[in-house]
C-alpha cells in the first residue's frame, strides 16, 4: 500500500467529489478524481489506487460496468471499492455487490461512515497486500528448494555387460517426498533404491536429504542388503516417527557385469519385473516400513537380470494417479504397458501413460520411477 | 472338489496374489495368517499342500513344518517351503525341518503351479 494512501473518488457531481475531497484528506490520504466511468476506469488502470470511491450513476460508463471490469482483470493488484448510490436505489447496492463491490455508501453521505468505511478497507488493502507479499516469498523459497533438491539426484554411471539405469522423479509439490539413488560400492556393485517419505513438500523433502545422507554413508559400511536396512532403520526409527513420518523403501544392489540383482522392501511396493516369461505380478520377501518399529528386519530377494530383461522401481504416485474420473491408473496397467513393450526400457513409456491417464486432474502424489535393464545382444554379422 | 491348499503367508499382498492365481486354477484355498494359525488348520482342515512361508510372525515357517510333520494325522500333507533366499541355506534348513520342496522368493505364482501339481500327484 502507498504511504499515504491513494484514493481514487468517481462522481460526475463536482460538489459531491469536493466534500469527499475535504474529509479524506484531513485523514492523511493522498485523492486523485474522474467524474466519468472511462476516465475513472482508465486511472484506476494507471494509478492503481489503494481504494476507490465509485458513484454508480456517471456518463460514459456506468459505475457497475466500472466495477466489473476493475475486479475481472487479473492483471491488476487487489482495489477495493466502494460503491456510492443513492439511497432509495437497493437494487443498485446489490448489483454493485454482485459486480464485485467490497463495501457501499448511500447518498446523502455520512460523513462519520465515510471515514469509518474507508479506515476498515483501507485495513483490508494493507492485509491484502501482506498475504500477497509473503506468498510470494514463499513461493521464491520453494522454487530456490526445488532447484536445491535436483542437486540430490545422483549422476548415472556408464555400465558393463549391456547393463543400464534410468530414473526420473516428478514432484506433485514444489519439492517432493520421493527419492531415488544410485550408489557405486568399492566391488563395482551399485546401491539403488526408490524410497517416498509420507506426506510432501517442504518437511518431506527435508526428512528425504536426511535419509539420502544416512544411506550413502552407512552403504560405505555395510554392504549387505538386508543388514543395511535394518541398520538404516534403526538409527532414523526415532527421528521419522516423532515427527509423525514414516518412509517406503525398496533398495537393490545390483552387479552390471552379471545381472545379478539382490532386493529388499520396507513397505514399499515390490518392483515390476519384465522377464524372459513376461511381466506378472510376483511374490516377493517383505518388510516393514522404515519409522514403523526400530527393529524391524528384512528379508533379501535375489533375481538375475538376463539380456533382454528389465526391472523396474516405483512409487506408489505411479500406480494411484487418478484420471478425471478419479479412477486409479493400476498395477495391472502398468504390467500391461510391460508385457506389451518389445523389450526394455519401458521406464518412460510408462510415465508417458500415466501422464495421459491424469491429463485434466493435478498429480496428487509425487511419482518416481527407476528402470534397471540389459540391452539384448545383437549379431553384430 | 478341488484339492484343498493351505497357504500360510502374513503378507496380504501375496496372499492376495497366489489367491487370484489358484482358485483360477480350481484349488481350493485356505489361508492362516502365522505359524500357529497354521499348524491348527493343518489338523483340522486337513489340505492336500501346503505353501508354508519361512519367516513368520511367531513361531517361523521351519518349527510350524515340524510340528505339522510331527503329527501323524498331517505327516503325509506335502509342503513347499517359501525361503527367501536360498543361497544363503535355507533350502537346506527347509528339507531338514521336513519340507518337500522349496520355492526361494521373488518368484511368480505360475512357477510354483508346476511344483504344486507334482506333490499333489505323488502325495
Amino acid at each position: 500500500m502507498k504511504s499515504p494512501p491513494l484514493i481514487l473518488i468517481v462522481d460526475d457531481n463536482p460538489t459531491n467529489v469536493e466534500i469527499f475531497q475535504t474529509r479524506l484528506a484531513a485523514n492523511n490520504c493522498s485523492i486523485i478524481t474522474a467524474l466519468d466511468g472511462e476516465a475513472g476506469l482508465r486511472m484506476a488502470r494507471e494509478h492503481l489506487p489503494d481504494l476507490i470511491l465509485l458513484d454508480i450513476m456517471i456518463p460514459k460508463m456506468d459505475g457497475i460496468s466500472v466495477c466489473r471490469r476493475i475486479k475481472s482483470d487479473t492483471s491488476l493488484p487487489f482495489m477495493p471499492i466502494i460503491m456510492v448510490t443513492a439511497k432509495s436505489e437497493s437494487k443498485d447496492i446489490v448489483a454493485g455487490l454482485e459486480a464485485g463491490g467490497d463495501e457501499y455508501l448511500t447518498k446523502p453521505v455520512d460523513h462519520r461512515a465515510l471515514v469509518s468505511r474507508v479506515k476498515s478497507m483501507l485495513r483490508i488493502k494493507e492485509l491484502h497486500d501482506k498475504v500477497h507479499e509473503q506468498s510470494a516469498q514463499l513461493k521464491f523459497q520453494l522454487e530456490t528448494a526445488t532447484k536445491i533438491q535436483t542437486l540430490f539426484w545422483p549422476k548415472i554411471p556408464e555400465l558393463e555387460a549391456g547393463s543400464r539405469i534410468w530414473a526420473t522423479s516428478l514432484p506433485a509439490a514444489y519439492v517432493g517426498g520421493d527419492f531415488y539413488d544410485v550408489i557405486v560400492l568399492p566391488d563395482a556393485s551399485l546401491l539403488v533404491y526408490v524410497a517416498d517419505v509420507s506426506g510432501k513438500g517442504v518437511p518431506a523433502a527435508l526428512i528425504m536429504a536426511a535419509l539420502s545422507t544416512k544411506i550413502r554413508i552407512e552403504a560405505q559400511q555395510q554392504n549387505e542388503i538386508d543388514a543395511l536396512l535394518a541398520t538404516i532403520n534403526a538409527g532414523t526409527h526415532q527421528l521419522i516417527s516423532e515427527e509423525g513420518f514414516f518412509i517406503t523403501i525398496v533398495l537393490g544392489r545390483y552387479w552390471p557385469g552379471t545381472g545379478k540383482l539382490q532386493i529388499v522392501l520396507g513397505g514399499h511396493l515390490p518392483p515390476l519385473w519384465q522377464g524372459k516369461s513376461g511381466a506378472h505380478q510376483m511374490v516377493f520377501a517383505r518388510g516393514m516400513a522404515l519409522g514403523v518399529s526400530p527393529d524391524s528386519r528384512y528379508e533379501r530377494n535375489e533375481i538375475r537380470l538376463s539380456p533382454g530383461e528389465s526391472i523396474l522401481f516405483y512409487s506408489d504416485g505411479i500406480v494411484e494417479a487418478r484420471d478425471k474420473n478419479s479412477e486409479l491408473f493400476g498395477s495391472e496397467r502398468l504390467t500391461n504397458i510391460a508385457a506389451n513393450s518389445k523389450g526394455p526400457p519401458f521406464g518412460k513409456a510408462v510415465l508417458e501413460s500415466v501422464r495421459l491417464w491424469q491429463e485434466g486432474a493435478p498429480a496428487a502424489d509425487d511419482q518416481t520411477i527407476l528402470e534397471i535393464w540389459r540391452e539384448e545382444k545383437s549379431c553384430p554379422y | 472338489m478341488g484339492k484343498r491348499i493351505l497357504m500360510i503367508e502374513d503378507h496380504e499382498d501375496n496372499r492376495r496374489i497366489l489367491r487370484d492365481l489358484l482358485t483360477s486354477k480350481g484349488y481350493d484355498v485356505i489361508e492362516a495368517e502365522n505359524g500357529i494359525e497354521g499348524v491348527s488348520a493343518a489338523e483340522t482342515c486337513r489340505p492336500d499342500l501346503i505353501l508354508m512361508d519361512i519367516q513368520l510372525p511367531g513361531i517361523d515357517g521351519y518349527e510350524a513344518t515340524r510340528r505339522i510333520k510331527a503329527n501323524s494325522e498331517t505327516r503325509k500333507i506335502p509342503i513347499i517351503a517359501v525361503t527367501s533366499y536360498a543361497l544363503s541355506g535355507d533350502d537346506v534348513k527347509a528339507f531338514e525341518a521336513g519340507c518337500d520342496a522349496y520355492v526361494a522368493k521373488p518368484f511368480s505364482p505360475r512357477d510354483v503351479l508346476a511344483k504344486i501339481r507334482d506333490h499333489l500327484v505323488s502325495g
